[in-house]
Formats: structure tokens, C-alpha cells, sequence
């Protein structure tokens, strides 16, 4: 089964994430900072992370980055959901290996929840939704 | 009408020399008869045997007599021929030349006199000179001198040249330049005088003089000019550099110097790009032939204004904001000036603008996509079936959220557009590309209402622009056009090319706006009465940000629109003559 991790301070972000994504199958974990991540990937490595930027103790890109450096995680779809909307963070994200980067607040969860299927059933392609 | 042979004699006989000839005959013929009279008297008387010695007496004397008229007559010649020298020269000299006796009576008085002074000779022979000629005002300092003159032959004004003001018989006063010398005849002293008319002369050195005092002037004020013009430059808050044709620096100002740390004299007669290296944001040296001021100078066309880095003296480097302009003189580019402002400031507050917006949209749209996602899962029935009446209040909480969704987003847009100083790119820009993106976002929005957006067919182009902003201003009025049109209506976006410009429209058989409110659509947050009762959700941001955005690629945004009946807008993309370059075999979208 595909397990999906969740890096998000906001909680009700994180609910209405992990009501759709376990309604549609998938297991679901929760970092609530950037350290917490970490902890959840040693305990077990998801099939995708959804990843937002600001967060307490260490910021999403500096997440991004160690995952992307490890050899362990490297591989792991990386999908950024952040209200940072500037061209340059967005820019930023994707050069340090995000696979996409969803605005929050102009995207429909249901839209999110399709991206994530597409990667897990192998479909996705990296694509900047705006 | 007398003979001409007597006319003749009477001038000779007025000349020295005919004086001194009909003297000496005059002189001949007496003696000839005194003579007579000496033989006719005395010779009878002498005794027949006077001495041989007195014979001989009398005959020498008798010859000394007969041969003197002779010897008279060539003494005098030489003399009389003398005479008339001096009054020939006298006569044909361009002064007056003037002899005054000791009562001060004229008694010579040349043809140049008569001319200067307007007097003939015969009018003033022997009248008192300084009467005649000089002006009322210095004939007491005459007076006071002449006495000394008359016993001395000596004075004041004698044997030197000096300017005085003599007087003509008309009355008239003139500068005339008076020489004396004195001269002793007949036991008294007589005085020579030339006198130069120098009226003329004065004349022209008056004009001289007040030319001179124009040209001084006029060199004061253009030193004046001067001296302000580097005044102002020197005050100048922003760096100024001057190059000449080839490129070297002439000149630079004050605030260059604090900018640059380089002092005037170390910049003049250097090459600019040498002097003042310049580097990318990304700390990369700008190529010679790259640097605007050299472009500036070679096509003698002002260039736009950039951010640039320049090389500091001490290899530090400054971010400014340049602007080259060619210097012209007929036509022709003989330098060019580049000015710079120091943006190290501005640039340190964009940054904190950025940071504050990126933090402010941030908060503000957390919030939002929270409740809309709970929403959208609720909706989605995740949670158990609703009933009709909690899906409608769900409905209505959604919309108000995506209301208030939209207004951040076009208020931060606001804000981010009105405080960007960050210039337009330009790029290349595929027409059919830039519609493929507009319809994708839009086509949704069109499908709710069941408008069918029309894009006429035209020609593929490749235009120079920044392309995120021209999408930008475009998705605006297809949105707009959208919004404000009945369902199953048709939205009609065409383009065309004129010689100048790229001309973008956007019809649409909408509401249309109101002819008393179409000069305010522009405006920020305003809203037609029409529209907002037709859509309730709009933020009156859109029109204000399209046209706002439009400025900044150089374009424009205008429109044609009829109450009822639809609107048209138009969007005006100046391609510089030189843009839109026919892509012959692309697709067309």
C-alpha cells in the first residue's frame, strides 16, 4: 500500500489532507516540523511526500535538500504545498528537486489529491500548477 | 571769361616763384635805369685825368650793379623754389597745418585746414586763431599760456602730440590730435600747429570699445553659464561621466567621485569601460562591447535605463541604475553621458518589501485554503452524506471564501506590481504558445457558463515581451469578458499587426460599461454600477492591474464598449518596427 508522509504545521491543513488521502487509500503519516519529518521518514519511508515551506524548527527547503542528498530518500516524489507564491521560491523549490509546487490557496484539494495519485500510479511529471 | 594764357600767368604770378621773378626784373628794370642816370651823370664829371683806379672802380661797381639782378634772381629762385616746396607739401598734406604769429593772428593756413575746419584761407588770415577753432571752454587755459609763449617760445602743449577737441566753422566739435612747435621769425614767436582730424578714428575706436565691452560681457556670461552649468553638475545627486567619440573619459562629477572613489583627474582621457568595469548580479565581468554607454556612442541612441554593478576604486562594487544619452552636435554623436544613482538603498528595501509580502500572503492565504479544503472535503462527502440545506451553506461559505481568495491574491498583485522596480524581460514569445496557456486556464471558467471562446485565425509570431505579464494582462480581459457576458454567448479574441504595433482584442457581447462611468474603469477598486450588480465578486482590481501591468511592457489597454450591447478591450503592443517576426510553418492554435 502506498503510505504518503505529510509535512505541515497547520492542522487543519493536515486533516482535511489525510481525510482525502485516506479516502482514497493510502496510509498516511504526519510531521508537524521540519526536524519531526526527518523522524518519520526513518520510522517509514513513504511513496511521496507533500511538503510545505515554512515550518517550525527547520524550513522545507532545507528538508528538500537533505532529502534530496540522501541516498536513501533521493528518489522519493516531492510535491511542494505552500503559500509562498513568489516566482523566485517557487524557482527556488524546484531547483533544489521538488517535483511540483501547488500555491494552496488556488488549488481545489481534490486537484492535490489527483497529483498524488499520478505519481504513485507512475504517471507524474513535474509540472509547475499555479 | 579771361584768356587762358592769362590765367596761367596769374597763378604763376601768385606762386612764390613768380613772385620772386617779376621782383627780381622789377629790380633789373631799376637798376638798368639807375645806371642810366650814373652814365648820363657821373660820367661827365669825372675828370679826364682821374686815376685809372677810380675808372676801374667804377666799372667794377657799375658791372656789380648790372650782374646783381642776376645773382638776385637766382638767390631767390632757390629760396621762392623752397617756399613753394613747403606749400605744396603743405597743400597736398592730409593735416591742417596752421602758423599762428605772436598776436596770435593765423598766417598760414593750408588746404587740409580749410578743409578740416571748414574756414578759407582768405576768410581767416590774420584773424585770432584760437577764436576760430577752439572751443569756448579752453581758450582761457590758451589765454593763461600764451603770454609765456609769446616772451619764451616755450609752453605747455609744445613739442609733443596731444589730443584736443577743436571746433569747425559749422559749429560741430571734433577729437583732433595737435602737434606745436615754435618758431622764430622776425624777432618773435611764432607757432606751427598740425592739426590731424581724428573724429573718424575715434569714431571707430568708440565702436571698438563698446565692442570689446559687448564681447566681454558676452564672455562673462558664457563664463557665467559655464560656471553654473558645473555648478549643477557638480550638485548633481546622481554620478555623471562624459566620453568623448572614441570613447575616453572628459569629464565627471562629485557624486561619480563619491560613488566611485575615483577623483575626476584620475578618470579624464581614460577609456570608460576600462575605468569603470561593471559586473552581472552574478558577479561575472560585462563585456567591452556589452556596456550600454559604448552602445549608446556607437548607434547615437539614448539607452533605456538598467541595473547595473560597477567596479568601485577599491574593487568593491556598487549596484546603479545607469542611463547613457549620446551628446549630439548636428546630427552627428560626438560623446555620449551616462548617469548613475546609487540603488544599494532600494534594492535593501525590495528586499524587505519581498520579505514582507511573501510573509503577508503567506498568512493571509493559509487561512483561505484551509477552509477551503475542509470545505471541498465536506463537500466531497468524505464525512458522511449532507443534506441539501448544509450543502447550500457550504456553497454560499465557499464562495465567500474564494471571494475573499481572489481579493488577497489581486491586492497582494497590487502591491507586489506597484512596488517592483524590476524591469520587463524581454523575451521570445510564441503567439500560439501564449494562447495555448490563456485557454487552458480560462476554457473551465467558459464551460460553467457555456461561452465559447473564439480565437481568430491569424499568423504565428514570435514577439519580443515578457511573456508571464502579456499572459498576465490577457488573461485579465478574456476573464473579464467572461465574467460579464450572459451564458451561451461567444468571446471573440483576434489580434493584428499594423507597422508599429501588436493590437490584442478581446469582444464580447457582454453587459457593457455604462458611457458616464468609462473613465474610471481604470481605476483602482472601481466597479461599474452594472457590474456589480451583474457579478458580486469582483475585487475592481483587474482593469487597474491589466492596464498597470500593460505600462510596464510598454503597451496599452483601451476599449470600445456600448451599454448592453458588449465591449471590446484592446491591447496595444509597440514591437519597435522591429519585433513579430513571422514563424512561417508553425501550427496554429
Amino acid at each position: 500500500m502506498n503510505h504518503v508522509l505529510i509535512v505541515e504545521d497547520e492542522d487543519f491543513l493536515v486533516r482535511a489532507l489525510k481525510d482525502n488521502l485516506t479516502a482514497e487509500g493510502y496510509t498516511v503519516s504526519v510531521a508537524m516540523d521540519g526536524e519531526a519529518a526527518f523522524d518519520e521518514l526513518k520510522k517509514k519511508k513513504p511513496s511521496l511526500v507533500l511538503l510545505d515551506l515554512l515550518l517550525p524548527k527547520k524550513n522545507g527547503f532545507d528538508v528538500l535538500k537533505e532529502i534530496r542528498q540522501s541516498p536513501e530518500w533521493q528518489l522519493i516524489p516531492v510535491v511542494i504545498l505552500s503559500n509562498l507564491g513568489e516566482d523566485s521560491e517557487i524557482k527556488r523549490a524546484l531547483e533544489l528537486g521538488a517535483n511540483d509546487y501547488f500555491v494552496k490557496s488556488q488549488h481545489p484539494i481534490q486537484e492535490v489529491i489527483e497529483k498524488v495519485r499520478e505519481y504513485l500510479q507512475g504517471k507524474g511529471s513535474t509540472k509547475v500548477g499555479l | 571769361m579771361k584768356p587762358k594764357l592769362l590765367l596761367i600767368v596769374q597763378r604763376w604770378s601768385n606762386t612764390p616763384t613768380g613772385i620772386m621773378t617779376l621782383i627780381s626784373f622789377t629790380v633789373l628794370a631799376i637798376e638798368l635805369f639807375i645806371m642810366g642816370i650814373l652814365f648820363s651823370f657821373i660820367a661827365p664829371l669825372l675828370p679826364d685825368n682821374a686815376p685809372q683806379i677810380v675808372l676801374n672802380i667804377i666799372d667794377a661797381t657799375l658791372l656789380v650793379i648790372a650782374v646783381s639782378p642776376v645773382l638776385y634772381f637766382f638767390i631767390f629762385r632757390r629760396v621762392s623754389e623752397d617756399a613753394e616746396k613747403f606749400l605744396k607739401i603743405t597743400s597736398v598734406a592730409q593735416d591742417a597745418v596752421i602758423v599762428m604769429d605772436h598776436k596770435g593772428g593765423i598766417s598760414f593756413w593750408n588746404d587740409s585746414a580749410e578743409r578740416i575746419f571748414g574756414y578759407s584761407a582768405t576768410e581767416v588770415m590774420g584773424r585770432d586763431l584760437h577764436t576760430l577753432v577752439a572751443p569756448q571752454k579752453s581758450l582761457n587755459a590758451f589765454e593763461a599760456n600764451f603770454q609765456h609763449f609769446k616772451e619764451t617760445g616755450d609752453g605747455p602743449i609744445l613739442h609733443r602730440v596731444r589730443e584736443v577737441i577743436a571746433q569747425r566753422k559749422s559749429g560741430e566739435q571734433f577729437h583732433a590730435e595737435l602737434s606745436v612747435s615754435a618758431m622764430f621769425i622776425d624777432g618773435q614767436w611764432s607757432a606751427v600747429g598740425v592739426v590731424r582730424d581724428i573724429s573718424e578714428r575715434k569714431r571707430k575706436e568708440e565702436t571698438l570699445k563698446e565692442r570689446d565691452e559687448e564681447l566681454a560681457e558676452a564672455n562673462e556670461s558664457l563664463a557665467n553659464r559655464a560656471a553654473t552649468d558645473e555648478a549643477i553638475m557638480e550638485s548633481l545627486g546622481e554620478g555623471m561621466i562624459a566620453i568623448d567619440r572614441s570613447g575616453n573619459i572628459i569629464t565627471s562629477n562629485r557624486a561619480s567621485e563619491v560613488m566611485l572613489g575615483w577623483k575626476k583627474g584620475e578618470l579624464i582621457g581614460k577609456e570608460v569601460t576600462g575605468a569603470i568595469p561593471a559586473v552581472n548580479e552574478q558577479g561575472e565581468f560585462i563585456p567591452t562591447e556589452k556596456r550600454q554607454i559604448l552602445k549608446t556612442l556607437s548607434s547615437g541612441v539614448a539607452s533605456a535605463s538598467e541595473t547595473i554593478n560597477y567596479v568601485k576604486k577599491n574593487d568593491e562594487t556598487i549596484p546603479v541604475s545607469a542611463m547613457a544619452t549620446p551628446v549630439k552636435i548636428n546630427d552627428e554623436t560626438v560623446g555620449a553621458v551616462i548617469i548613475f544613482r546609487d540603488i544599494t538603498k532600494e534594492q535593501e528595501l525590495e528586499v524587505t518589501r519581498r520579505d514582507l509580502l511573501s510573509l503577508a500572503s503567506h498568512q493571509l492565504r493559509t487561512p483561505l485554503s484551509g477552509t477551503k479544503w475542509l470545505i471541498e472535503t465536506l463537500k466531497n462527502k468524505l464525512l458522511g452524506p449532507l443534506t441539501l440545506k448544509q450543502s447550500e451553506y457550504l456553497d454560499q461559505i465557499y464562495k465567500i471564501n474564494e471571494n475573499m481568495t481572489e481579493l488577497v491574491h489581486d491586492m497582494l498583485d497590487v502591491l507586489r506590481m506597484e512596488g517592483d522596480v524590476t524591469v520587463a524581460k524581454k523575451e521570445k514569445v510564441s503567439l500560439a504558445t501564449l494562447f495555448a496557456l490563456i485557454f487552458e486556464t480560462l476554457n473551465p471558467a467558459a464551460k460553467n457558463k457555456e461561452i465559447v471562446l473564439n480565437l481568430e485565425k491569424s499568423d504565428e509570431y514570435m514577439i519580443e515581451t515578457d511573456g508571464l505579464l502579456l499572459r498576465q494582462i490577457l488573461e485579465c480581459l478574456v476573464s473579464n469578458a467572461i465574467n460579464y457576458s450572459p451564458a451561451k454567448s461567444t468571446v471573440v479574441i483576434s489580434t493584428k499587426r499594423t507597422p508599429h504595433e501588436f493590437i490584442f482584442s478581446v469582444m464580447d457581447s457582454g453587459i457593457g460599461i455604462p458611457k458616464a462611468e468609462q473613465q474610471n474603469i481604470f481605476q483602482r477598486f472601481y466597479r461599474a454600477e452594472n457590474a456589480k450588480t451583474y457579478d458580486t465578486k469582483g475585487t475592481g482590481l483587474g482593469l487597474y492591474i491589466a492596464a498597470t501591468i500593460a505600462k510596464k511592457i510598454g503597451a496599452r489597454v483601451s476599449f470600445e464598449s456600448e451599454e448592453g450591447k458588449g465591449s471590446t478591450f484592446f491591447l496595444s503592443l509597440p514591437t519597435d518596427g522591429k519585433l513579430g517576426v513571422l514563424q512561417a510553418n508553425t501550427p496554429r492554435v
